[in-house]
């Protein structure tokens, strides 16, 4: 097998749209009857020095592709641009199609003409757009396996950190928010990479450009730390009510170290708060609203009940 | 009529060795032949008279080595073949039209194969030359999609195979690891099911990968093809895996998910206990389930999630 198979078809498949270009000039000079005009000797000259003179390339070929729509036939007019037609569906967007259908009834060869040798661009351009929507895309892949398998390693080198007591301090609060945030972390990786697919398939061009950064993939990534920093400061205040929270307990105002299915319980909640973007924030807000401001009344029957 | 895919083996020349070179030698070099006899009935046949109209068009074919014994390149063939149509008659133009189309099928669009099939019945002889000429070049064009397909599926087909062996063997040895330190190191048992879930995890997701690598090959467009061929995709699809499973286990630790079966941790003194066989295989059962369904540890989450509610009188500790 060659080394390089890709590059080997790709130059195959220029290869092939060359020879059909060819094809169709040596048709048109060597079998068409008749006198050419000036024009048409010119522009022949052209797509001769493109196609013979000058080296393959797909560029090459666009521009011999769109110098012939000025020296068709009307058959081969006709044909190539109800082709085409059909080719770009899918490809084009919907505007677009609907547009060159409708002007496609068109019986003027002329504008006709002007009509194929636009839509050999636009088909193009969209193409051109596909493959680079494919690099972008691969590009956010490889960087979120690769973010996601850093923020494993990073959970695991926490929790060793911890359990071997490497620092030589017992701090259970702050085993409890490093623990956490490291699940955060990597909550938030996991939930990047099983959604990669979906995000990938509705992104345009620049919404891909813009995901393929590392900032901005660092964003999310921060955001899932933070809530399960967050979340944590949460259970220690009771906030939350659940069948399957981790309880946390105080000895003299300090925190006592947890338990292991209290450290499993945090690090579960802590994961779904990195994986699950508004988890902490509606969290945030129904307790925001669930703050009153205390009013005389309040306070009168307060004193009432006291009494 | 020499079909598609026995002409498409032109490639598997560099796949399949010698065998395989000789018989496409010998399917091309039919065609060859049989455009030598075409030709021959334009230069000298029945129907010189025709050839005689087009003079430079003949000079032409002849110069791309028709009449030559030697082998013909494939390029100048394709060629040939699209010079030789403002020869044809308008019968010859029909039957060409019919052959092709047959030809075609399968490796079309049904839009695109109904254009072709409805131009080809256009009365106008220009028109039958235009769509002829179009469906030459295409059939040349599709052979190379067939090709390029089949290399591409047989790549995908090695690179699953091979990172499935590689995760079958890392859980192997990660199993052999954990045993062989239990000697030396005393408390592994947290390291050991969250490393062995992590292996039963890619484990589960390769598998996944291989099960589904047919139905996924076979309904594949050419650019699908191209990106799943990547190493990125499938590393993408196995670190799925492993942190599907490492996750499902703290939720099996915490005691959160409930069904039959399902692994049981215990705990003393903080400290997880050694996992019996029974467990240690439902963990490495679940953890491989983890692996294989992508949506099974994020549709947990979900539920879980599902489950909070905010105290609006927490109880003071």
């Amino acid at each position: 097998m060659p080394k390089n198979v890709e590059k080997y078809f790709y130059d195959y498949f220029l290869n092939l749209r060359y020879i059909a270009l060819k094809a169709y000039l040596l048709q048109i000079t060597k079998a068409r009857q008749g006198k050419r005009g000036k024009q048409a000797e010119e522009i022949i000259s052209q797509i001769n020095h493109l196609l013979l003179e000058k080296k393959q390339s797909w560029d090459n070929a666009l521009r011999a592709q769109q110098l012939l729509t000025q020296i068709y036939n009307k058959s081969a007019l006709d044909v190539e641009f109800n082709k085409l037609l059909i080719q770009t569906k899918g490809v084009l967007s919907e505007q677009s199609a609907t547009f060159y259908g409708e002007a496609a009834q068109d019986a003027d060869q002329e504008k006709r003409r002007i009509l194929l040798k636009d839509l050999i661009v636009d088909v193009e351009l969209e193409k051109s757009t596909a493959n680079l929507e494919r690099v972008f895309a691969r590009k956010m892949r490889i960087q979120t396996s690769i973010i996601f398998i850093v923020s494993i390693l990073i959970f695991v080198a926490a929790i060793t950190l911890f359990n071997l007591n490497i620092l030589g301090v017992d701090w259970p609060a702050y085993e409890a928010a490093g623990l956490a945030m490291a699940a955060g972390v990597m909550g938030s990786a996991f939930s990047q990479l099983t959604g990669l697919k979906g995000r990938i398939e509705n992104a345009t061009l620049e919404e891909l450009m813009h995901m393929s950064n590392y900032s901005s993939m660092l964003t999310r990534i921060i955001i899932g730390l933070g809530a399960a920093l967050i979340l944590v400061f949460f259970f220690q205040g009771n906030l939350l009510s659940g069948t399957f929270f981790p309880k946390f307990e105080f000895e003299n105002g300090t925190l006592l170290p947890l338990m292991a299915t209290n450290r499993a319980l945090l690090l579960v909640w802590s994961v779904i708060a990195g994986f699950s973007e508004k988890l902490v924030p509606s969290i945030l807000t129904t307790t925001a609203e669930s703050v009153s401001v205390k009013s005389n009344e309040n306070d009168e029957a307060a004193a009432q009940v006291e009494g | 009529m020499i079909s598609l895919k026995k002409f498409s083996k032109r490639f598997s020349g560099f796949r399949k060795g010698n065998v395989e070179e000789q018989s496409i030698y010998i399917l091309t070099r039919a065609r060859q032949i049989s455009l030598q006899s075409d030709f021959q009935q334009f230069t000298e046949g029945d129907e010189k008279a025709v050839g005689d109209k087009y003079p430079e068009l003949i000079e032409e074919i002849r110069q791309l080595g028709i009449e030559s014994d030697k082998f013909s390149s494939q390029d100048d063939l394709s060629l040939i073949e699209q010079l030789m149509i403002p020869l044809y008659s308008d019968t010859r133009l029909d039957v060409e039209l019919g052959r092709r189309t047959v030809e075609i099928e399968g490796f079309l669009s049904e839009d695109m194969l109904r254009f072709y099939k409805e131009a080809a019945t256009d009365t106008d002889h220009k028109t039958k030359q235009a769509i002829l000429k179009n469906l030459v070049s295409e059939i040349w064009w599709q052979t190379a999609v067939f090709d390029f397909r089949e290399v591409l599926s047989t790549r995908i087909r090695q690179r699953t195979g091979v990172v499935f062996i590689l995760s079958v063997l890392v859980f192997v040895i990660v199993n052999f690891l954990f045993q062989w330190l239990e000697g030396w190191v005393a408390d592994t048992t947290t390291y050991q099911t969250m490393t062995v879930s992590m292996a039963a995890g890619v484990m589960g997701s390769a598998f996944s990968l291989l099960i589904g690598l047919r139905e996924r090959l076979e309904s594949a467009s050419l650019e699908e093809l191209l990106i799943q061929q990547r190493f990125g995709v499938i590393l993408s699809r196995i670190s799925i895996g492993l942190g599907a499973a490492l996750i499902l286990n703290f939720f099996l630790q915490a005691n959160l998910l409930s069904g039959t079966l399902l692994p049981e941790f215990h705990f003393s003194d903080g400290r997880m206990l050694p996992l019996d066989s029974v467990n240690y295989s439902l963990l490495i059962v679940w953890s491989f389930i983890s692996g294989f369904s992508e949506q099974f540890v994020p549709n947990i989450i979900g539920q879980t999630e599902e489950q909070v509610t905010i105290n609006e009188h927490p109880v003071h500790q």
